[in-house]
C-alpha cells in the first residue's frame, strides 16, 4: 500500500482510538504510532521529491521544509502537552479530545502542504478550523470558549472566503480545456488565465488565508486563540499552522508570478505586510498579558515574512529563512509560558520578576528568547531581516525599508521595556513555586533556542543550498 | 428557467434582509435550499451521476430541510423571535441590498467576456454580500450563523457556475460545509447560549487588550 495512504489511515486509526480510550496513559502511549507514521511521512517526503501523485499530492522542496518544521515543532509540542495534561491533573474525557485534535490538526497541516491540487489544499486547512477550535477550547473557561467561538467563526468566514479567491481562478482558466485545480496542471496554462481574475482570486486568497497565518485583515481571532489556547497549542499555532497559512498564500503567489500581475501582487504583499507591521507594533507597545505580546510578535514576524515575498529576488529566501526561524524561537517562548501561566505570573509584567526568583532558569531562557524574536544576533532572523533590508535597498524602495526600520525600533523599545523586569527583582516578593516541574521542560527549548542561533552564526550548508534551489525559479 | 430561479433567489436575499423575524430568515433559506436543488438539476449536465446524486441530496434534503428545521428547533429553545424591534425602520436594509444586488448586476456585465454568466454571478455575489452583511451589522450569534449559510448558499451557486469543469472541487466544499455547519449549530450555539448566557454577538466581548 502506498505510504501516503499508510499515513492517513493510519492517523485516522489513532485519532478514532485516542478519542474512545479514556485511560489517560494509554492514550499518551498512542502518540507513538502517529510520530512513527509522521516520521515515515518525511521520508516519503525526501524520497518522492517533486513527484505528482493522483493530481493531488506533491512534495516539492518548500513544502518539504516546511513539512520538516512542522513536524519537529510537533513532537515538541506534543512532549509539551503530556506534561500540561498531567501537571494540571485533566480527566480522562478531556485528554482525549485533546489528543485527537492535535492527531487532526497535525494531519491538516501535513496534509495542506502535501497538497498539489488548491482545493484539496483548502480542504485540509478547513480541517485544522475545526480541530483547532476544540484545541483553544481546551480549557473550557468563559475566555476560551469565546476565543473558540470566535475563531472557528471568522476561521469559517476566511476559508469561505477563500474557496471565492479558488472559484475565482476556476473561472480565470475558464479558456482552458478541462482545467483541475492542480497547480503542475495550472502552471503550465498560465498564459491562458484571465489577468483581471486573477487578481480578485489573489485578494481573496490573502483575505482569506490571513486567519491562518495571522496578519491583517483576519489577524485578531488568532491572537484571542493564542492567548486563551493552552500553550503547546500556542506554540503550534505561531510554528506551525501560520506557516501553512504562508504556504497556501505563497502557493497562489508562485503560481500568479508567471503571469502579468506579478508586479501587482508584490505591492499588496508589501503594504499587508507593512500594515501587519503597524498594528503589531500598537500592540506590542499596549499589550500586557505575556501569551498576547507572543501573540502580536507572530504579527510582526507575519508581517516582515509578506515584505519579504513583495519585495522578491533575495526576498523569496529571507521570508522562508524568517519562517523557519521564527518558528523555532516562537515556540520555544510559546512553551516557556506554561510556567508563567502555573504560577500565574502571565498577566502583568510587574510580576515577571518574581519568575526570575521562581525558575531562575526558565527566566533566562524566557529572557533569551526575546532576545531572539527581536532578530538581535547571534539569532537567525538577524540574517532575514538583514537580507529582507538589503532586498529593500537594492530595489530601491528606500521609503518601505525605513518605515519597516522605524516600526521594529518601536517594537524592541516596547518588549525590551516589558521584559528587562524579568532581571530586576524586588527583594520582598513573594515567591510562587511552580510544582511538577521536570528538567525536560526546559530543555525543549533550549534545544530550539541553539537552532536558531545555529541558524544564525553557522547556517548548516544543505538547508541554505536546498533552500536557494527551492526559491531559484521565482522571478 | 435557470433564470427564472435564479431572479427568486435574488428576492428572497431582498426579502430576507428586510425581515425582522427570525422565522422568516430561516423560511427564506429552506427556499434558498430548494432553488439551489433545481439550479442544480438543471445546470449541472455533464457531471457523473454520482457526483449529481450527492449535490442534489445535500442541496434539498440538508441545506432545504434538514438545516432550517434545526434552526428552528434552537430558536424555540432559546425563546427567540426577533432579530430585532419589528417597528424599527427598514429602509436602510432595503436600500444596502437594493446596492449589492444592481452592483453585482453592474459588475457581472462588466466581467461578461471573461467566462462567467450574468445571472449566476449575480446572484452568488449578491448572496455572498448579503451573507456578510449580515453577519457583521446584525447582532446575534443565530442570525450570524443564518448569515454564514446565506454566505455558503453563495459559494454554492458560484461553484454551480463553473461547476461543470470542476466537480472535485464542488463535493469537497459541499462536504466540509456539512460539517462545518452541524459544528457551527449542533455545537457552539448552545455552549454559547449556556455558559455565557448571551445571544448577542456583541456582547461576547471578554477579551481584550
Amino acid at each position: 500500500m502506498d505510504l501516503l495512504l499508510i499515513y492517513f489511515i493510519g492517523s485516522a486509526v489513532v485519532a478514532c482510538l485516542m478519542f474512545f480510550i479514556k485511560d489517560k496513559w494509554l492514550n499518551y502511549f498512542l502518540y507513538l504510532p502517529f510520530l512513527s507514521l509522521q516520521l515515515m511521512l518525511n521520508f516519503y517526503g525526501y524520497n518522492h521529491l517533486n513527484q505528482i501523485r493522483d493530481d493531488y499530492f506533491r512534495v516539492d522542496p518548500l513544502a518539504m521544509i516546511i513539512l520538516s518544521l512542522v513536524s519537529l515543532i510537533g513532537v515538541f509540542a506534543i512532549i509539551h502537552s503530556i506534561f500540561y495534561l498531567n501537571n494540571r491533573k485533566e480527566s480522562g474525557r478531556l485528554v482525549s479530545i485533546y489528543n485527537c485534535s492535535i492527531i487532526i490538526f497535525m494531519v491538516s497541516m501535513s496534509g495542506a502542504l502535501l497538497s498539489d491540487h488548491l482545493g484539496l489544499m483548502w480542504a485540509f486547512i478547513e480541517g485544522s478550523s475545526v480541530s483547532g477550535a476544540m484545541l483553544i477550547y481546551h480549557n473550557r473557561s468563559k475566555g476560551a470558549l469565546e476565543a473558540a467561538w470566535k475563531y472557528f467563526f471568522v476561521g469559517a468566514i476566511g476559508v469561505a472566503m477563500a474557496l471565492v479567491g479558488i472559484l475565482f481562478l476556476g473561472i480565470a482558466g475558464h479558456d482552458i480545456a478541462k482545467v483541475t485545480l492542480s497547480y503542475d496542471f495550472l502552471v503550465h496554462h498560465t498564459s491562458q488565465l484571465n489577468p483581471l481574475w486573477l487578481k480578485m482570486s489573489f485578494i481573496f486568497i490573502i483575505a482569506g488565508y490571513s486567519v491562518k497565518m495571522g496578519i491583517i485583515p483576519l489577524f485578531s481571532v488568532d491572537i484571542d486563540a493564542k492567548d486563551k489556547a493552552p500553550s503547546p497549542v500556542g506554540a503550534l499555532f505561531s510554528g506551525g499552522l501560520m506557516n501553512i497559512g504562508f504556504m497556501a498564500i505563497f502557493r497562489f503567489y508562485e503560481l500568479f508570478s508567471y503571469t502579468s500581475i506579478l508586479a501587482w501582487m508584490q505591492q499588496i504583499c508589501i503594504w499587508v505586510g507593512l500594515a501587519s507591521l503597524f498594528f503589531a507594533t500598537v500592540y506590542i507597545i499596549k499589550v500586557k498579558n505575556i501569551k498576547r505580546v507572543l501573540a502580536y510578535s507572530s504579527l510582526e514576524h507575519g508581517g516582515l515574512v509578506m515584505m519579504a515575498l513583495g519585495v522578491g529576488g533575495l526576498g523569496y529566501f529571507a521570508a522562508f529563512w524568517h519562517l523557519i526561524v521564527h518558528s523555532l524561537i516562537k515556540s520555544a517562548l510559546f512553551f516557556q509560558t506554561t510556567q508563567m501561566e502555573d504560577a500565574n505570573l502571565d498577566k502583568q509584567p510587574e510580576d515577571w520578576m518574581a519568575y526570575y526568583k521562581s525558575q531562575p532558569l526558565g527566566a533566562i531562557i524566557f529572557f533569551v528568547g526575546i532576545i531572539f524574536i527581536l532578530a538581535i544576533p547571534p539569532s537567525g532572523l538577524f540574517v532575514s531581516e538583514f537580507y529582507l533590508l538589503k532586498a529593500f535597498f537594492t530595489n530601491g524602495n528606500y521609503a518601505y525599508a525605513v518605515a519597516a526600520l522605524v516600526l521594529l525600533l518601536f517594537i524592541i523599545s516596547g518588549l525590551m521595556k516589558r521584559v528587562l523586569n524579568l532581571l530586576f527583582t524586588d527583594h520582598n516578593l513573594k515567591i510562587p513555586q511552580v510544582s511538577h516541574l521536570y528538567r525536560i521542560e526546559n530543555s525543549l527549548q533550549i534545544i530550539l533556542l541553539v537552532m536558531a542561533v545555529v541558524m544564525g552564526v553557522y547556517p548548516p550548508d544543505f538547508l541554505v543550498l536546498f533552500l536557494q534551489d527551492a526559491v531559484a525559479h521565482l522571478k | 428557467m435557470i433564470q427564472v430561479l435564479l431572479v427568486i433567489y435574488t428576492l428572497s436575499l431582498v426579502y430576507m434582509l428586510s425581515a425582522g423575524r427570525l422565522e422568516t430568515f430561516i423560511q427564506m433559506l429552506s427556499l434558498q435550499g430548494v432553488l439551489l436543488f433545481l439550479v442544480a438539476y438543471l445546470e449541472l449536465t455533464e457531471v457523473h451521476i454520482s457526483n449529481l446524486a450527492f449535490i442534489l441530496i445535500e442541496t434539498l434534503l440538508f441545506k432545504g430541510i434538514a438545516v432550517p428545521l434545526y434552526l428552528n428547533y434552537v430558536i424555540g429553545k432559546n425563546q427567540m423571535t426577533y432579530e430585532r424591534e419589528p417597528d424599527s425602520v427598514n429602509f436602510y436594509s432595503m436600500l444596502k441590498i437594493s446596492m449589492i444586488v444592481v452592483g453585482s448586476f453592474l459588475l457581472a456585465s462588466q466581467l461578461k467576456n471573461s467566462g462567467i454568466r450574468v445571472m449566476d454571478f449575480t446572484a452568488s455575489m449578491s448572496a455572498i454580500l448579503t451573507g456578510v452583511l449580515i453577519v457583521t451589522r446584525r447582532k446575534k450569534i443565530i442570525t450570524h450563523v443564518i448569515g454564514y449559510l446565506v454566505l455558503d448558499n453563495g459559494i454554492f451557486l458560484l461553484s454551480l457556475s463553473i461547476g461543470n469543469h470542476m466537480p472535485f472541487i464542488i463535493n469537497i466544499s459541499i462536504l466540509f460545509d456539512i460539517l462545518i455547519e452541524v459544528i457551527l449549530l449542533g455545537v457552539f450555539i448552545g455552549k454559547v447560549s449556556t455558559i455565557l448566557h448571551e445571544t448577542e454577538a456583541d456582547k461576547i466581548a471578554d477579551i481584550k487588550d
